[in-house]
């Protein structure tokens, strides 16, 4: 000790001040050595551990139980780096540092010295090693950071180094230098504390000395190390403790005990399945324990023994669980998060004829990304269960093969079968029988809003479910590439022959879903127009049938000449129908020369900026309609054809119109344009190619009935170019007109309201319903919106942009309500403009949108207006878009589906294994907030409508965490079910809840009763099952190894418990040292006997005051 | 007359994109505000007295949706503020609901003189629960309190209401410009806790996988420990 102690000439340690610590810092011409002790010194004290420490005894396992803190500092000894660190099991209670003032009264243990000699906390089930091997609940240590410490002169510095600083300090927490590599985790310390000095070494083996391989030899080691092997009065006291594994649950425990059929995975689309293909409970240890015993009782020799793990005092056991474990759930989201990787479009892997080679290359991308390859999943067959117990397999392929099997494809490797792509396409589209279960998230709103998927039973989340399983089980990307072909072509019949999608609703797209489910939720939308509008027109066809042959005569050939050399315009050419409704433009309308004018429109604006479109119609729509009572009569001759539209078709409509125009307006820059037609054309051949096309009609909102007044397009006419000066008068003006007019497109009455000029009921008309928007859609016109500025110029642009609707809606109107005013229609739309008598002034501010809107509409009902809603249109978008998605981009965006399905099968577990697994909820709760914020925050469509955006790395690697942790779930409702049916024997299933629960929530379970207790019956039993395994495989050999097996249980007939695979001791003695006259000091040896590893921790300590 | 307007707009757009993207760049935050409420409660007053500073007693009745931008400080970050104003009659709410989505904050208006207008708070609010992102905050304003002659709505009820709903509560005036800057700076402040709410939240996902390490380790903790 003495040669120890610091040059400095401290007072003792527990007198120092903080001051004087100061001034040791304080130097400037210090050796490394020297700065290195410094910088130890400031950490100590920062920590405030420059103090004498005593706290009450541990209580039982609060090693374990408690929680530890640990600080760290990093320390440099001539630029070399090292870290210290504190470990401290934090003190909850009754946290009190004591000064040693009582120093004088008596000797007294330090904590460190106590703390090794208490029984409580032996053999903790989780602690630092340092603790578990020197029973410690505070310690310091010093560790290198780059190079181990090798040599033995370092290792004395080191030590010295640790020494000096806690003298310095009046610290009394032992301090450990970490040497030798790393791996072979061995430590050297020191611990000082008044009047008593311990060291603490280590030794490491691989092989246990023949000599010390019981608790003899070590006794022996002991005595001698302490100088004392001529005292047999000396009182030991011998914690032991021995550990079996095992690793072969046998035939009863094994799980899953029924290995997933891979048939019923390839065939099962309704959901996904549940499972694991091994046992995610790998190994179990058991430990005996004999907590205490006297040294000088124990027969433990090269010869013979008495420690008989059956009689252990205490048992206890710990399980080893894969975290790798292939579980089903993640294994579909994880398979499909491969194709989230790919490059190819849909067309590649379509037409791609040799998919063997490419096979090859998708499997060694598997093999990099997939994070079960670690892990050879063993599978069982049902027809091989008998035999072999565990067959190596990739279950990938096992699966695969499983699922051709049943497909019996045979060409094609990667590809589904026809008939087996016909029924699962059969079963997307089948009417949902409402079978959704709850799928409320946690907070009562609705799960499928919450991660922005689609709700359960519907059209979408079938096709995910669809998805997911044929890319695990029927060829990966190019199964799923054919999978989305189909499904698409299907969608098109679908719309071709107007039949709604089942399972999916009518509504517009539900923003808070996902973006896949808005899209098929406007095709449905679209298709529902469709199909009203013919349904209607069907209805009236008759009635028009004898009118519109009489038509047709008068003039057919005009312009079906033309209509061949018009440019079809490219928009999903291969799909057939193409709207045709784009080519109806402004611009268009007012060209002079109609035929190329029309032509070159329609290729222009096919490869034009397609946000820009958008602007373009609102405005043209508004022309349109203005446009419209020529059309009216185009109208009133259409009836219900049934031949496919093409463009030539439209192209023919607008042509001749445009020549008609030509002809009959003069080309005025601006009125011209829009003036209406000479409604007296003649109307034969239009009519002719309006029968031919009457579902490309993008002129009405619908078509039902006939134009039934001559009167309309006349006021129209009067009214082409309105006075915006002098509305009210117009108004007055055109009243009589109107009064002549027939009211058309009444909803019912507004109350008890009247006409203000007329004494008649103000009705409410009809109106058309607001287009309907998906999420890109919306935020690409919000984008335009908010690139018009924030000026009062952008604000009129945005404001007539908008007013289609509130055009429509006047003219309905007012064709509802002949001879109403602007009064009347503000009454009924916005009440509060209308106060006391007038219009509020707001609505009087000249040549305000509203009163320039009102001036401009005419009287038309909604049925006969331009449709303000191309649903041709949006249909044909929604499958472009659908159409050309990559497959990459389609497992992205049916993910949120896959997760979604996940999540509710976990929960339905979770709420089946609630009383072995509490933790499962919250663990579910997060998963799904994560989700949540993950897919709720991903755009998947760009600023232009139409455009998919793929996953930015970042949301890739988010996504992977919740993939994860979904996989870490499963994992753990593996474990639980796997434990419940290993110990199912227990008895009641609450009995057996409990002790899984306690088993999942514990690293380590005492077992009630030891050996003999129905707990340990249940290992007990899987071990000889187990011996019974190895006996009958080592047959031959039984003798040799018999005479081979250690002492341990040599009195065993049949041996129940295999070899230990460890043993430990730990051997506590007080002895006086250094010498005879010493007061009686702690002192610990404990040691790990295993086949690979001898390893022994020896404290030594020596009172200071009497050498 | 029509068509001017559409080359008028094609211009404009036309023009913005690269003024846009300068302006763009000079903030460090944007959040996106709604204004609701019924017709004729001043949405727009209010929002041009926010904005602009400058109080007209007749604005054109708002058709759809429009915005305006404000750019404000906060601990030394510029927020832009993009404020949607919308139109409240009955037939343009689904126009506007679709835009409640990604706001962060809303202004939910009535007028102290119109008893109906705050009726209607009630069914407002259920729509922003349903369209809107479950952390948008949401204030509730009660205008035109410089008409307190005709006011029938007392303070008292739209506070009442407020606390009863679970939000903030003000009273303004566009005109006599009370309250106004006070509502933004608030929503703003309110917007901006939320967010480092959320931030601070997140550490708790990061527990999910700190209990995930604990448990491999503790297998990796039972192998050194007896196996060893």
């Amino acid at each position: 000790m003495s040669d120890e102690n610091p040059s400095t000439s401290k007072d003792p340690p527990t007198e120092i001040q903080e001051e004087e610590v100061f001034e040791i810092i304080d130097f400037t011409n210090a050796s490394d050595w020297e700065k290195f002790i410094a910088q130890i010194d400031e950490a100590i004290i920062d920590w405030h551990l420059n103090r004498y420490i005593n706290l009450p005894p541990l209580q039982k396992n609060e090693l374990t139980s408690g929680e530890w803190i640990t600080k760290s500092t990093p320390l440099s000894f001539s630029n070399v780096p090292f870290t210290l660190t504190l470990h401290q099991l934090k003190q909850l209670e009754n946290e009190h540092f004591e000064d040693s003032t009582n120093q004088d009264e008596e000797f007294q243990l330090p904590l460190y010295g106590k703390d090794a000699m208490d029984r409580t906390n032996d053999f903790p089930a989780r602690a630092h090693c340092l603790s578990r091997w020197f029973g410690l609940r505070c310690f310091l240590l010093i560790t290198p950071d780059t190079d181990p410490v090798m040599s033995k002169s370092k290792l004395n510095l080191l030590r010295s180094s640790a020494a000096i600083a806690l003298n310095n300090t009046g610290c009394n927490i032992p301090m450990f230098v970490q040497i030798q590599e790393f791996w072979r985790r061995l430590y050297v310390g020191h611990a000082t504390s008044p009047g008593i000095m311990t060291k603490y070494d280590m030794v490491h083996l691989k092989r246990c000395p023949v000599d010390h391989a019981h608790v003899h030899g070590l006794l022996y080691m002991l005595k001698a190390k302490l100088g004392l092997v001529a005292m047999p009065s000396l009182h030991y006291q011998v914690a032991s403790r021995f550990t079996y594994m095992l690793k072969d649950w046998g035939s009863n425990g094994r799980w899953p005990a029924k290995i997933p059929d891979p048939e019923a995975l390839a065939s099962n689309f309704n959901t996904l399945l549940t499972g694991c293909l091994d046992d995610p409970v790998t190994e179990l240890h058991l430990a005996a324990t004999w907590p205490y015993r006297t040294g000088d009782m124990i027969i433990d020799n090269d010869v013979h023994s008495d420690y008989d793990p059956l009689k252990a005092p205490r048992w206890s056991i710990r399980l080893l669980y894969a975290d790798d474990v292939t579980c089903l759930l993640a294994y579909y989201l994880f398979e499909f998060m491969k194709t989230a990787d790919r490059r190819e479009t849909l067309q590649d892997l379509l037409h791609y004829q040799e998919p063997k080679p490419e096979q090859d290359i998708g499997n060694v991308l598997d093999r990099l990304s997939d994070p079960n390859t670690k892990t050879v999943i063993p599978i069982v067959p049902k027809k091989l269960a008998s035999g072999i117990s565990k067959v190596v397999s990739n279950p990938q392929n096992f699966l695969r093969r499983g699922a051709y099997a049943i497909s019996r494809i045979s060409k094609g490797v990667e590809r589904i079968r026809p008939d087996v792509l016909k029924d699962i396409i059969k079963f997307i589209f089948s009417d949902s029988e409402e079978s959704s279960y709850a799928t409320e998230s946690r907070d009562g709103t609705l799960l499928h809003h919450k991660l922005k998927a689609a709700p359960v039973g519907s059209l979408t989340h079938r096709l995910a479910i669809c998805a997911i399983v044929v890319n695990l089980c029927h060829g990966g990307v190019w199964a799923l590439a054919q999978l989305w072909h189909a499904f698409v072509t299907e969608l098109r019949q679908m719309l071709d022959s107007a039949t709604n999608l089942s399972a999916i609703d009518i509504s517009p797209p539900d923003l808070r879903t996902s973006l896949l489910h808005q899209k098929l939720q406007m095709l449905n939308c679209c298709i529902f127009r469709k199909s009203e509008r013919e349904t209607k027109a069907a209805t009236a066809a008759a009635q028009e049938m004898e009118e519109t042959i009489l038509e047709q005569a008068s003039n057919p050939d005009e312009v079906l000449d033309m209509s061949v050399e018009l440019t079809k315009p490219d928009y999903i050419e291969d799909e057939g129908s193409i709207e045709g409704n784009k080519l109806s433009k402004p611009s268009e309308v007012q060209k002079p020369d109609g035929l190329f004018a029309v032509g070159a429109e329609a290729v222009e604006e096919d490869s034009g900026w397609p946000g820009f479109e958008d602007e373009l119609e609102i405005d043209d729509e508004e022309l349109e309609v203005e446009t419209s009572d020529t059309e009216q009569h185009e109208n009133k001759i259409e009836p219900s054809a049934t031949q496919e539209l093409t463009s030539q078709d439209t192209n023919e409509v607008q042509m001749e119109k445009n020549q008609v125009e030509n002809v009959e307006s003069s080309p005025d820059e601006d009125g011209g344009g829009k003036s209406t037609f000479d409604t007296d054309e003649d109307p034969g051949p239009r009519q002719k190619i309006a029968s031919l096309q009457s579902e490309s009609d993008d002129e009405f909102f619908e078509c039902e009935e006939e134009s039934d007044d001559i009167a309309v397009p006349e006021v129209a006419k009067t009214k082409s170019k309105p006075s915006k000066t002098d509305t009210q008068a117009e108004i007055a003006a055109n009243k009589s007109k109107f009064l002549q007019q027939e009211a058309a497109g009444r909803l019912n009455q507004c109350g008890t309201l009247k006409l203000l000029y007329e004494d008649e009921p103000l009705y409410i008309p009809i109106t058309q319903e607001h287009a309907p928007q998906t999420e890109d859609q919306l935020e690409e016109q919000a984008e335009v919106f908010s690139k018009l500025g924030d000026t009062l110029e952008g604000s009129q642009v945005r404001a007539k942009m908008q007013s289609t609707s509130l055009l429509s809606d006047m003219e309905a109107f007012k064709a509802a309500n002949p001879g109403c005013v602007l009064e009347d229609f503000v009454r009924w739309y916005s009440p509060r403009d209308f106060e006391e008598g007038c219009l509020s002034p707001r609505m009087r501010i000249p040549g305000n949108l509203w009163v320039t809107t009102w001036s401009s509409a005419r009287p038309v009902p909604a049925h006969r207006q331009k449709r303000i809603f191309d649903d041709t249109k949006e249909a044909e978008k929604v499958l472009h878009f659908l159409t050309n998605l990559k497959p990459a981009e389609i497992t992205q965006m049916l993910l949120p589906m896959c997760v979604q399905e996940t999540l509710l099968i976990l929960r339905a577990s979770s709420s089946n294994l609630l009383p072995c697994l509490p933790s499962l909820p919250p663990l579910c709760n997060q998963i799904e907030t994560r989700a949540s914020q993950l897919f709720q925050s991903w755009k998947m469509a760009g600023s232009v409508a139409n455009q998919f955006v793929s996953w930015s790395p970042d949301e890739k690697s988010k996504v992977e965490d919740v993939l994860r942790q979904i996989a870490f779930a499963e994992n753990l409702v593996e474990r639980a079910r796997s434990l419940q049916h290993k110990f199912s024997s227990l008895g009641e299933v609450k009995v057996v809840n409990a002790f899984v629960r306690n088993l999942l929530e514990h690293p380590e379970v005492e077992l009630d009763g030891g050996a003999n207790g129905k707990q340990g019956k249940i290992v007990r039993d899987f071990f000889k099952a187990d011996q019974a395994r190895q006996h009958a495989i080592n047959n031959p050999q039984t003798n040799n190894m018999e005479t081979n097996a250690e002492g341990s249980k040599p009195h065993l007939t049949t041996p129940v418990l295999p070899k230990p695979a460890g043993r430990e001791f730990i051997i506590r003695t007080m002895a006086k040292h250094p010498s005879r006259i010493s007061h009686e000091v702690p002192h610990r040896l404990y040691a790990v006997l295993a086949q690979s590893e001898f390893r022994l921790a020896l404290s030594v300590s020596s009172d200071t005051t009497f050498f | 007359m029509k068509h001017e307007a559409g080359v008028e707009m094609a211009n404009s757009n036309a023009s913005n994109p690269a003024q846009k993207d300068a302006a763009d760049q000079n903030f460090d935050y944007m959040f996106k505000l709604l204004i609701i409420g019924n017709s004729s409660v001043g949405k727009t007053s209010f929002l041009f007295r926010y904005a602009d500073d400058s109080f007209t007693s007749a604005f054109v009745s708002t058709v759809g949706i429009d915005f305006k931008v404000k750019t404000v400080f906060r601990n030394d970050k510029r927020v832009k503020l993009q404020i949607w104003d919308t139109a409240g009659q009955e037939r343009y709410r689904t126009i506007t609901t679709a835009y409640y989505r990604g706001a962060m904050g809303f202004i939910l208006m009535y007028d102290i003189t119109n008893e109906e207008s705050f009726n209607s708070v009630q069914d407002w609010s259920t729509q922003i629960k349903t369209y809107s992102w479950d952390n948008a905050q949401v204030t509730l304003v009660g205008n035109k309190c410089d008409m307190e002659d005709e006011r029938v709505i007392s303070t008292e009820r739209g506070k009442q209401l407020a606390d009863q709903l679970g939000f903030e509560f003000f009273e303004t005036s566009a005109k006599d410009n009370i309250n106004v800057k006070q509502v933004f700076e608030r929503l703003v402040d309110l917007i901006c806790d939320k967010m480092s709410e959320s931030i601070d939240s997140d550490p708790t996902l990061g527990n999910v996988n700190k209990g995930t390490t604990n448990l491999t380790q503790d297998a990796s903790g039972n192998a050194s420990g007896c196996s060893c």
